[in-house]
């Protein structure tokens, strides 16, 4: 299966060597726990999982970004534990299955006569089991995009009008690893002073020299920038500036008043809609003349080619065979117990994304220097001394 | 320094305001409300229009306002922001964070108290790879929490940092209790007493998310309120002064003066 | 070509003006180095040709700069980006970027020039600054030499007509430093640049230098060549100095030109001695007994075996990765063996906590600023003497010792490079620790600052403190050490006195040994004196 393309020769847009544009890889993982989101057939969203860190498995580079999926299994898995638990706050679903019963207990009266505890049954560990594993299946589909898509080339692909958002979180990623290196040494130094480097203490003292120098670096890199012609190209005349906040504004207003009219607070529910529509578009709008008052350009940015096309099409054929899905295989009834049901067409449509491996082009391995780095990695020995 | 002109203030209240409708829709949606025929929608509707709405008001702001400081400044805290995220512990303890932005918002004032906050959980999201649909919820508050933060009385010396402390001891304890808010409509499948209902009337839902915070992360939030006033004790004071130090050697609005 | 006219510039808490009344032209196509002390103005002078200097640092400004008839008054340093390139000590302050390809096409960007100019021109710099194999790497993963080619090689992609370098290779081992100062070379030779350099470590850089400006407090700031600068400046090379103290005319400006002159000095020195230096050992106060250490994936230290005792100084030397710092942090016990012994005063470091680590061994860290916790330089001392428990005062008053007239107000990043080392010295010394190690002082530090730093670790070698230094600075080695010790990869490659060791290096000989070769003479001051005793 995940292997099995590697036999045929790929044509060369898919056996390149390159980066897929980070925002497929979102796409992809996003229409996947769209699916997730349709369903709480355990078979179905075991099923996402499996194609989704498969894909992760062979796709992911070497780079340290690649490693955050784990965090997310782990939350997921904490999420199935923590919800199926919460079944002594499950309403109690019909059933008859009785596996054991806990003392039950009253609450306070401001908890308006709940009870927790009692009779615990299949049936509804079965229920919050199911709930906990739909909300872990998309969890991990989020995880899988941040495994995927290097966030650097994320950020390097925004808009224009968000440039400066990217930016700033481009310097912090850049700087995070002297951050790293300046805390270690702060610790250090503490150590040679013959200080205490434990305890709430000692981590408080070490925080202001490294934000000294963190403020310092930030200074040097301003008057670096700013040398190298930051901010040159955004000719902005006053009137263009003040349109754009005007559409931006005007923009915001619709969308106040949409929301409100679409919850109901106005009598005329259509008001509502309209009113959301056209502020979102004269936002939108705003954002896109915002972008047109800077003309910077962009250094080889990741372009949208078939691969790109290819990958985001796999999990929508899944995602809209779904919806003819019947009720009954996409939630399958906890009462009576049963085994959950399958439609085999919809079942396979979902294995259909497994092939996002085969669309897209190899990762680069460009980070394997990064071992070399590791001796900066913290290892202050004496702490526990 | 970053624009603070009127039409940037009112943009940014403009936003609160979405935001605020973002948290507290279930208290305000009416039972004559077009998205009442599933519990689901508003939430999912909010959930796409929040991040939106976020990046129009930050590209607002930041777009040809922004000098190499004031990006630089942010960038470099912002990295600070993530490398202190983890020390929260896992659970979404965002307890240093608070902290530091707190301090930020408080030396640089509530616009870029706003923007700091914002955009410092964007990027330790992004670092950490902590990237989720509670993202834009923990964004905006932030970025209250920042601007707040800015926006307090102007106090002098030691009562300065009683107050922030003080704040930091609400921030720690009623961000939890918000960010409980924006997943209470999607937990589903819960006794009804503990659930949102749409259009029952202001009083009983807001009962019912007193009940559900209660029984869910109450118990969470007030030692996490304890620990970020506990935080800012030991921080407050000389983070304050290395940050307008800094702010004064950066020179921001300081004179340039051409003699012929 | 770059004009100062009646430039006078002060500073805005400053009380008098750094700059004052200066005049100057720089032509097209040389490499100019500006020499000065620290505090002097050199980074005013320079921050001044792009403008960040008044329009980003505030202050009063009076008089002109042009850089090729754009001046200073009318634009902002972002609109000298395509004609004036800055690169600075620290390259990876000015990184923006997060790889090596993108931070060279960042400036670029900035500019909004077309996409295929842009490929071709990353893909010219690439090349002429030999970074081809590099373009994927992530900068943190570089060396420092590398780092500094990818800074410099940033700012060239907007073909910049002028190139300024503060301290470019003060970082830099010898052998990255001379990669770095060719390549600036290349650039006045084959692209016809200006490029405006300053640099604290004359032997380095005086031999590729076309003129030399002078920034002094007490004089007026002049440029002229070098041979006429050099024949009475008071900042100089140790070449220099040897050639100005025998009496060599013209002045030699590089090991070269004074070998031209030497033979006849070497036969009158024949039968001298350099001065004894080595202090008479009475106690052993570290043992390493085949000490091995290992960072993951990395062989850190392999089977050292070394014994050092009381009033020795001895210099680590070596590439950058070499294991120098390594040792010093087994030495001072922020790291353990992997395998193998490490013993001070018979003792491991390694179980030594608090006060009774501080009063057996102190290191002053590569960054001496880290050892610098509080706000302000009293402060700083008295938590210094707490931390000793010795009585209060006695930091400040070592301080004050080793270096007069600084304000106890004065926030500890506000110091100069130099005093920074002394007051992280001070704080040092503060404990009294028999075993004092310094981890590469002399970054960033001037000739007076140097001095200041030689003479005191000469009273403590006196005092029977034992000092162990990892440096690069050859000349600093020549001027302290008693014992050198070469490492490579992780191993002693040679451990013998300095004279010996010193002289027969290629890599690390000082200038006067290279001069003097086959003859062991490592400082001027030893050949001043070994003259005046035959006299």
């Amino acid at each position: 299966m995940p292997s099995a393309p590697r036999r045929w020769h790929k044509p060369f847009v898919f056996s390149e060597t390159r980066f897929l544009h980070s925002g497929a890889w979102w796409l992809w993982a996003i229409l996947m726990a769209a699916i997730a989101a349709g369903t709480t057939n355990p078979i179905y969203l075991f099923s996402i999982i499996f194609v989704v860190l498969t894909v992760v498995k062979y796709r992911k580079s070497d780079a340290p970004w690649s490693k955050s999926i784990k965090g997310f299994i782990y939350a997921g898995i904490l999420i199935v534990v923590i919800r199926t638990f919460l079944v002594i706050i499950t309403p109690d679903i019909f059933g008859d299955t009785v596996l054991f019963t806990l003392p039950q207990i009253d609450l306070p009266s401001i908890f308006a006569g709940i009870k927790i505890g009692g009779a615990i049954k299949a049936n509804t560990l079965y229920f919050s089991f199911k709930q906990g594993l739909r909300f872990a299946t998309i969890l991990i589909c989020i995880g899988a995009a941040q495994s995927l898509a290097s966030p650097y080339r994320l950020l390097k692909s925004v808009p224009a009008a968000l440039y400066e958002i990217g930016l700033a979180i481009i310097v912090a990623m850049t700087f995070a690893p002297q951050l790293a290196q300046d805390a270690k040494r702060v610790r250090e130094a503490q150590f040679l002073r013959g200080r205490k480097i434990n305890g709430i203490r000692s981590f408080t003292k070490a925080i202001v020299p490294i934000l000294e120098g963190a403020m310092e670096r930030a200074l040097n890199l301003a008057s670096s920038m700013d040398s190298r012609g930051y901010g040159r190209k955004v000719h902005q005349t006053k009137i263009k500036k003040t349109t754009t906040n005007i559409f931006m504004l005007l923009g915001l207003l619709g969308i106040i008043f949409g929301l409100s009219g679409l919850l109901g607070v106005f009598s005329q529910a259509n008001i509502g809609l309209l009113n959301l529509l056209i502020g979102l578009t004269l936002a939108i709008f705003s954002l896109f003349l915002a972008g047109k008052n800077a003309s910077r350009t962009k250094y080889r940015a990741d372009r949208w080619e078939i691969p790109e096309v290819l990958v985001v099409f796999t999990p929508l054929v899944g995602l809209v065979t779904l919806k003819f899905s019947e009720a009954s295989v996409l939630n399958p009834p906890t009462s009576p117990l049963s085994l959950p049901q399958i439609d085999f067409v919809s079942l396979s449509c979902i294995f259909l994304a497994l092939f996002a491996i085969f669309f897209s082009p190899n990762p680069p391995k460009s980070y394997k220097n990064l071992s070399l780095n590791s001796k900066f990695s913290l290892n202050l020995e004496k702490t526990a001394a | 320094m970053i624009q603070n002109n009127y039409l940037t203030k009112i943009s940014l209240l403009l936003t609160s305001t979405i935001g605020i409708f973002a948290f507290f829709w279930p208290f305000i949606m009416q039972k004559n409300s077009i998205l009442n025929n599933n519990s689901d929608n508003a939430g999912f509707l909010l959930l796409i229009l929040v991040p939106l709405v976020l990046f129009v008001a930050l590209a607002d702001v930041l777009q040809g306002g922004i000098d190499a400081r004031s990006l630089a400044i942010l960038g470099v805290l912002t990295a600070v922001v993530a490398a202190v995220r983890p020390l929260g512990g896992q659970v979404a303890g965002l307890e240093p964070v608070w902290a530091i932005i707190i301090i930020g918002g408080r030396a640089l004032g509530p616009s870029f108290g706003f923007v700091l906050g914002s955009i410092g959980i964007l990027g330790s999201a992004v670092l950490t790879g902590a990237i989720g649909p509670w993202l834009p919820f923990q964004m905006i508050v932030a970025a209250w929490v920042g601007a707040i933060a800015g926006l307090l009385p102007k106090l002098k010396g030691n009562k300065e940092i009683v107050m922030l402390i003080i704040y930091g001891f609400f921030v720690g304890f009623f961000a939890g209790l918000l960010l409980n808010l924006w997943f209470w409509p999607f937990a589903n499948g819960l006794i009804p007493e503990i659930s949102f209902q749409p259009g029952i009337g202001f009083s009983d839902q807001f009962m019912r998310w007193i009940r559900f915070s209660l029984l869910t992360s109450f118990g969470f939030d007030l030692p996490r309120g304890i620990l970020t006033a506990i935080l800012l004790s030991f921080l407050a004071k000389p983070l304050l002064k290395a940050m307008r130090r800094m702010t004064k050697k950066a020179n921001f609005n300081k004179p340039v003066v051409l003699h012929a | 070509m770059i004009t100062f006219e009646n430039v006078t510039f002060k500073y805005n808490d400053a009380d008098f003006s750094i700059l004052e009344n200066v005049n100057l032209t720089i032509p097209s196509g040389e490499l100019v180095l500006v020499v000065g002390k620290t505090g002097s103005g050199k980074s005013t002078f320079l921050g001044l040709i792009n403008g960040l200097v008044p329009n980003f640092s505030g202050g009063n400004f009076s008089g002109d700069v042009k850089v090729f008839d754009r001046s200073i008054r009318d634009f902002q340093p972002r609109d000298f980006a395509d004609l004036v390139g800055v690169v600075k000590q620290d390259p990876r302050s000015s990184f923006v970027t997060d790889n090596v390809e993108d931070e060279i096409a960042y400036s670029m960007e900035q500019l909004g020039i077309a996409n295929d100019t842009m490929r071709r021109r990353v893909e010219e710099v690439l090349d002429l600054l030999g970074l081809n194999e590099l373009r994927n790497r992530s900068l943190s993963t570089l060396s420092g030499g590398q780092r500094q080619r990818v800074a410099i090689a940033s700012v060239l992609t907007t073909n910049p007509k002028v190139l300024v370098l503060d301290e470019p290779t003060s970082a830099l081992d010898p052998s990255a430093a001379e990669e770095v100062l060719s390549i600036l070379q290349r650039l006045v030779h084959d692209l016809g640049l200006t490029v405006v350099l300053a640099e604290h470590r004359l032997e380095r850089v005086v031999q590729y230098a076309d003129r030399v400006i002078v920034i002094d407090q007490e004089a007026e700031v002049y440029a002229d060549r070098p041979v006429n600068v050099f024949a009475s400046s008071q900042i100089a090379p140790p070449v220099v100095e040897l050639g100005r103290n025998v009496g060599w005319h013209p002045v030699p400006l590089t090991v070269r030109d004074a070998r031209r002159f030497a033979e006849e000095l070497r036969i009158r020195l024949e039968k001298s001695k350099p001065r004894n230096r080595n202090n008479p050992a009475t106690q052993k106060v570290v043992e390493i007994e085949n000490l091995s250490f290992n960072y993951p994936n990395i062989r850190a230290l392999r089977n050292i075996n070394l014994e050092i005792n009381d009033g020795e100084i001895v210099c680590l030397m070596g590439r950058n990765g070499s294991g120098k710092s390594t040792l010093l942090n087994q030495i001072v016990g922020l790291l353990s063996p992997t395998s193998g012994n490490v013993n001070i005063l018979g003792k491991k470091p390694k179980e030594l906590t608090g006060i009774e680590l501080i009063k057996n061994v102190g290191l002053v860290p590569q960054e001496p600023t880290d050892l610098l916790l509080s706000d302000s330089v009293a402060k700083e001392c008295q938590a210094s003497d707490k931390d000793a428990k010795v009585i209060p005062g006695t930091t400040l008053e070592i301080f004050e010792q080793l270096i007069s007239s600084v304000s106890e107000n004065t926030h500890p990043r506000d110091l100069s490079e130099g005093e920074k080392l002394s007051l992280a010295l001070s704080i040092v010394l503060a404990a009294k620790p028999p075993l004092i190690l310094l981890d590469e002082p002399t970054r960033g530090l001037d000739y007076s600052a140097k001095k200041i730093l030689v003479h005191n670790l000469q009273k403590l070698g006196k005092k029977k403190h034992t000092i162990i230094l990892a440096t690069h600075d050859v000349e600093l080695a020549a001027e302290v050490a008693t014992r050198v010790i070469l490492l490579a990869d992780g191993e002693i490659v040679t451990d013998g006195l300095a004279n010996e060791v010193l002289s027969s290096s290629p890599m690390f000989s000082p200038q006067v040994s290279k001069v003097m070769a086959p003859a062991h003479w490592l400082t001027v001051s030893d050949v001043v004196y070994a003259l005046e005793e035959l006299n």
